[in-house]
Formats: structure tokens, sequence, C-alpha cells
């Protein structure tokens, strides 16, 4: 979700100030953070005494108040429902199946040294299947974008759920011709900047050691 | 502008919600029943209208829409409803967009499937209770409560504003479930309990209407769950 939104402030030339708020020292609950976001979760922004979370609710905002070019959020009511119902379903779908994986078989065992839960991984890789059967078969069908002929926040925020797994070598476009033509214009389309917002996640997985995960 | 075809079971949350959005907004509608309780919404009939085979979903003018939040949204603005629903003023708009993210994974979380295990499993299914899942729902909805006594609802009357929004509609649809499996929500905490008051005073009748078979699916079952 940060990178998210991080990536479509570069990507429109949206002025920030970045403050890193590293979240294995927990520093999002931190008393000065949560004056910030109550939640004590990262992304969050502050515009002037203004702050808005939730990494969804930051691009809405920001496509508004940026007026940034329409593809990203359309105005028209009927695209941009199709696009809010991809941004509904993605909460317990594609991101309860990506980050399941990944804090289960990363950030559980490396970072807070908790032991693999099979069964919970399990689930999350069903949960990733299904979800990514969805984008094939109806959310990228007869699109070359989720729900739309061109990019939108709705591509941002599934590749950064991917791009997390492919970490653990986890190939979503494996199987499934869509969604890695979807992948491969999303990250074309974002170049450079996609680059930049992914460094440190590169450097993680390193420093962590993380090998890959098994997924079909 | 025609008419919404919705396709909706009154067992469903998220179809509650819609349900009482199209209503208190007088928005012209015919509502189809696809009863989950027999899976018609797995039937090739359905699959036609929507692939998904899912509820809530509206079809208008040949549009297919699902998602109950998304629904909403389409609707309050496609209808021109009055703006405190789905405010035009993009601050105000942020803030209710905020609550519609974390209602996902909080609200809906704490409260469905707590329900779904208290009294759809072992009522209606038959199961053995899971007391582990119960117990880290209720933990569950501690926190989500928590967070509308000290944040949500800490210097509004309604989530995130000063009128009601979408945003109400969506939590207090998912509150009032587990009122039948006997939880006060707000037994230990003022803002909520004003809130919700003022909530259901404001959606007046069609409230008690919409939950009426729910209401008659769940009294004979005379569950009174623990929670504080």
């Amino acid at each position: 979700p940060c990178r998210a939104v991080q990536m479509f402030m570069k990507m429109n030339n949206i002025p920030f100030d970045y403050h890193h708020i590293d979240l294995a020292k927990g520093e999002q609950q931190s008393e000065a953070f949560l004056k910030i976001n109550l939640f004590g979760r990262a992304p969050a922004i502050k515009d002037g005494d203004f702050r808005v979370a939730e990494s969804i609710a930051i691009l809405q905002y920001l496509a508004a108040k940026f007026s940034t070019p329409d593809h990203w959020y359309p105005k028209d009511i009927t695209a941009r429902a199709k696009i809010n119902e991809y941004l509904c379903w993605h909460h317990n779908n594609t991101r309860e199946g990506a980050t399941g994986i990944f804090f289960n078989a990363v950030i559980g065992p490396k970072v807070r040294q908790q032991p693999r839960d099979e069964e919970v991984i399990k689930t999350a890789k069903t949960k990733l299947s299904a979800t990514l059967d969805m984008l094939e078969n109806y959310f990228l069908k007869g699109h070359s974008f989720i729900a739309s002929d061109q990019i939108s926040i709705a591509d941002l925020l599934a590749l950064c759920e991917f791009t997390q797994i492919e970490r653990l070598d986890i190939d979503v476009g494996k199987k499934r011709p869509n969604v890695k033509a979807w992948r491969e214009q999303v990250i074309a389309k974002l170049g450079s900047h996609f680059d930049e917002a992914h460094e440190i996640i590169i450097d993680l997985a390193k420093h962590l050691n993380v090998t890959a995960e098994p997924f079909e | 502008m025609s008419k919404i075809d919705f396709y909706s079971f009154f067992a469903s949350p998220p179809c509650r919600v819609v349900h009482t959005f199209l209503e208190i907004a007088k928005i012209p509608y015919e509502y189809h029943t696809i009863d989950l309780i027999k899976v018609e919404q797995q039937s090739e009939e359905f699959r036609k209208i929507n692939p998904h085979g899912k509820v809530p979903a509206i079809v208008h003018d040949g549009f297919l829409l699902t998602e109950s939040i998304a629904i909403v949204q389409y609707l309050a603005q496609k209808f021109k409803t009055e703006d405190h629903w789905y405010p035009s003023d993009s601050k105000k708009r942020a803030k209710i967009d905020e609550y519609l993210c974390w209602h996902h994974s909080n609200c809906r979380q704490g409260t469905g499937v707590l329900f779904f295990h208290v009294a759809i499993a072992t009522n209606v299914r038959k199961q053995p209770r899971n007391e582990d899942v119960i117990k880290e729902r209720k933990a569950k909805l501690t926190d989500v409560l928590n967070f509308f006594e000290n944040y949500f609802l800490k210097d509004s009357k309604f989530i995130n504003s000063d009128d009601i929004s979408i945003a109400d509609i969506a939590a207090i649809i998912e509150f009032q479930q587990i009122k039948y499996i006997g939880i006060d929500i707000g037994k230990t905490r003022p803002n909520v309990k004003a809130w919700r008051d003022r909530v259901i005073a404001r959606l007046g009748p069609t409230f008690d209407t919409i939950h009426e078979p729910l209401g008659k699916m769940t009294e004979p079952m005379q569950i009174t769950e623990d929670f504080e």
C-alpha cells in the first residue's frame, strides 16, 4: 500500500515529504505517529492539518485534489464504479492472499522469529489462486488493465501486492496469460518509479535471505 | 432513468446495506430474491445475470455491478442523492472513504464472522462451536468498537462526519446483526450507544422492516452471547 501511494505521487508529480516509518521497529505504534494516524498503520498522509489513512482513500483523495489524469480514477460514474468494485474486492482477496503468504512465510519466521504456520500459508495460497483466477477471467477479461483499458489506482494496488511475493519467486503470470501481460504493461507504464519504489523491498529480501516458496 | 434490478438475500449484511440505501434514498428498484440457503447464487439462471454468482448485485440499464460499497457509491452518484450520503467535497469524501476502506478488514471481520460462528455454524449447520475462532473474533470486535468510540465518533455525531452517510449504513448493518446474538455494542461505550440510536432513528421504519426476516430467523435460536 505504501509503495502504491508513493508511485502514484511520483507519476503525477505530486509534491511530498517522505517520512520513513520503520514497521520492523514498530514505529507505526509510536506516540508521535499515532497522532498522525490513530490506526497505527502506514501509509498515512497529512495535507496541512488534514489527515487521511488507508491507501485507497489516500489515492482517491489525491486524484481529486490534484486533478490527476482521468484514467487514474475516472470521473465517469460507471467507469469509476468498475474501479471501485475492484477496490472493494481487493481488501479480502488480493491483499488477503498475497500479504497472507508474505507475512506468514517471511515476516513471521524471519523478522518476528515465529514458526511457520503451514495451515495459514496454505489457506493464503488457496486465496491467492482464487484471486488470480478472478483477475484472469473477470477483471482483466477484455481489458488491458483492471476493469479498464487504461492504468488506474486499482492496478497500482494490485501490482504492489504481487511484487511483494515475487521476492519468494512466486510468478503470478506463470499460468495466466492475461495476468502476465497486465503485470508487464503496468510495470512498463511505471518505468523508473517502479524500480525506485521497489529498491527497499528487494534489499530487505536479500538481507533476510528469503527463499522460494512453492506456488502453482 | 430506469429502475435498478437488485439481486439480494435478507441474511446477507452487504445486501441489507444496499437495500437500506435504496429505500432511504428512494431509488426505484425491483427486488429479486436469490436464496443463499438454497444456493441459488450458483444457479445457471443467476449466473447468466451475474457470472460471479454473488449477491448483492445490481443491473442498471444493462450495467452489472457487485460489491455493496461500490454499489452504494454508484447509486449515490448516479441518482444524485442528498450530498451528506456521499459528500462531493474531496476532504469530507476522503474521511468517508477512509472508513469504508477500514470497514472491510475490520468491522466486517469482527461482526460477520462472529455472527456466522455463533448463529449459523452451530444452529443452522449443526457444527460444534469453534471456541478459538469465536474468542478471536470477539477480540477483534473489541478493537473495532474501541476505534469507533475513540476515533470515528470522538468528535462527530456520525462516522467522521456531522451528518449520516453511507459509512454509517455500512457499519450499523454489521453491528445490528450481532444484536440478534445478544450483543449490545453500546453497553460500555457511550459514543457508540448514542451513534447507534441516532442512526437507527434517522433510518426510521425502513431499518426495522429490512431486519424483520433476520429477526424471525434468529429468534428461535435464543442466543445470548457474552461480550463486554
